[in-house]
Formats: C-alpha cells, sequence, structure tokens
C-alpha cells in the first residue's frame, strides 16, 4: 500500500477520506465484514473484550494523525482503501477498511493487534 | 423464512449460515454463523473481483455471530448457554423475571442473557451451577423475598417433580 508523507496535500487528501467516512455513516451507510475481519474480530472479542461497535466508534473517532498507509488516488479501484492504527480500550489494532466509490459501503478488511511496528507519517 | 440482504451492488441474496470450530486459549468449540455471499474486493487495490465470492457480514450478522461466539466460548467452560436456560424455564414453568429474582439478579437480567446472550463467564458458570444442583435451588427459592409463598409453593413442587 502506499505511505503518504506529511505534507498539506496529503493531510487533505486523508482528511477528505475520513470526511466521506463519516458522511457515508450519517446518511445511511453501512459496515461490512470480510472474512478475515471477522475471524479477527472474534479473536479481539475474546482476547480483549473488543466488539463491533468498539470498531465503529474508533471510526467515527479517527483523526489524520492516526493514518498509517493506503488511499488510492488513481480511481482505478472500485474501493478507496486506507489503513490506521488505533487504540481500542488501550489496545494498538491495525485497522484498515475501505469506502465504495460508488457507494455507501464501508468494508472492513482488518481488525487486529499490528504484526510490525506501525509508523504514523502525519504524527509528528 | 430466508432473510434477504442487499449485496453492494444492489441485487437481493439470501443470508447463509453454516457451523464454524474455533480454538482460543486452548478451548475449541463450535457455533453458528450467519453470513451472505457477495464478490471479493482486493484489498490492497479496491478492486472488485468480477468472479470470487467470499463470506461477507453485515453488522447485524456481526451482532448475531458474536453473540453466538462468547455463548460458545463460555459454554465450552462449564457456562450454561441461553438455550438451555429458556429450556429450563419451560420445564419449570419458570418466567425469566421470577428466575432473575430467585438467582438474585435484578428483574431483566435472565430475558436479557436469554436474549443478548451471556455477558460474562462468572455469572454463566453461576446459573448453571444453580440450575443443576436441586438443593441450591431449593434453599434459593425459599430465600427469595421477591416472590409470594403461593408461587414458592408451586416452584418448590415443580423442581421436587424433575429430581
Amino acid at each position: 500500500m502506499k505511505e503518504y508523507f506529511n505534507t498539506e496535500t496529503n493531510r487533505s487528501l486523508v482528511q477528505s477520506f475520513l470526511d466521506r467516512t463519516i458522511d457515508i455513516l450519517d446518511n445511511g451507510g453501512f459496515l461490512t465484514f470480510t472474512n478475515k475481519a471477522q475471524n479477527e474480530l472474534d479473536y479481539l472479542t475474546i482476547t480483549e473484550f473488543i466488539e463491533k461497535e468498539d470498531i465503529k466508534e474508533a471510526i467515527y473517532s479517527l483523526v489524520i494523525e492516526d493514518y498509517y498507509r493506503g488511499i488510492n488516488e488513481s480511481l482505478e479501484g472500485d474501493f478507496e482503501v486506507c489503513a490506521f492504527r488505533v487504540f481500542i480500550n488501550h489496545t494498538e489494532i491495525y485497522l484498515k477498511y475501505g469506502l465504495q466509490r460508488e457507494g455507501i459501503q464501508i468494508l472492513i478488511f482488518s481488525t487486529h493487534k499490528p504484526f510490525l511496528r506501525m509508523n504514523q507519517p502525519f504524527l509528528n | 423464512m430466508e432473510k434477504s440482504i442487499l449485496k453492494r451492488n444492489g441485487d437481493k441474496t439470501e443470508e447463509l449460515s453454516c457451523f464454524v470450530t474455533k480454538k482460543f486459549n486452548q478451548i475449541e468449540f463450535s457455533y453458528k454463523i450467519h453470513y451472505y455471499l457477495d464478490n471479493i474486493v482486493d484489498e490492497n487495490n479496491g478492486k472488485i473481483s468480477k468472479t470470487d465470492l467470499e463470506k461477507h457480514f453485515t453488522e447485524e450478522q456481526m451482532e448475531r455471530n458474536t453473540a453466538a461466539l462468547k455463548n460458545a466460548y463460555f459454554a465450552a467452560q462449564g457456562s450454561i448457554s441461553p438455550i438451555e436456560i429458556i429450556k429450563f424455564r419451560k420445564k419449570h414453568k419458570i418466567a425469566a423475571s421470577t428466575l432473575s429474582y430467585i438467582l438474585g439478579f435484578s428483574k431483566n437480567t435472565i430475558s436479557n442473557i436469554e436474549k443478548d446472550g451471556i455477558s460474562s463467564l462468572a455469572t454463566g458458570r453461576l446459573i448453571k451451577n444453580s440450575i443443576e444442583n436441586k438443593n441450591l435451588l431449593r434453599k434459593y427459592i425459599k430465600l427469595c423475598y421477591k416472590i409470594d409463598e403461593k408461587k414458592k409453593e408451586r416452584l418448590l413442587q415443580e423442581i421436587e417433580k424433575s429430581s
């Protein structure tokens, strides 16, 4: 996945992704989980008591500084995909989801503890 | 009746279900999940596959599946399941609120558990131990000040019949 550097333009790009997420959720959009994301969330439910509503709340609370990787500007994909580093109940989570370009689906691809250290290019 | 779900392209599809087996913390258990099929999306480039399908889960299905997951995980560790509570209540003709009071919970606890699932392993184990141990259950019925004597008598007779 592409990783954007900390520039004003890139920050605007991520902010626009986050704004669109909220717009979708506030206008009847819905979260859908892939099979992988569902299995990962099952693990978090058992081990960390993190459930779907916690993921939704985390998405509502995302800020530019949580950005990790992603967003495909080329318009080739049917979804814009972006990954974030978030903390839910003090647990670090790699959260990756996509916004349907021509629709209202927010597709959750990943909800797991990070396998690697996650840089956050917009944090500093 | 089969449940209909809208896929991302607006087409209707049926809800499907299957049993899955999982293992967490050395504990293996099985439970039923609900899902629907839609075209796979490549998480790296966001492209929708034209041919390949995979399981997808709506928010509502996630809630049901998570409740089933927790129930099964707790049951595998000695907790009661919501179905067992319902069967017990039907067999002994005990209202959910009455059973709540007998076990020392607040009025709606048992009906909430039956609807939403077991809230914690400790709660599930306590309920199981209480209703499987007839002596303990008799004691709790006798001690319960929130139900009248006539009802207590009937409940004690019901428990006696099944002993």
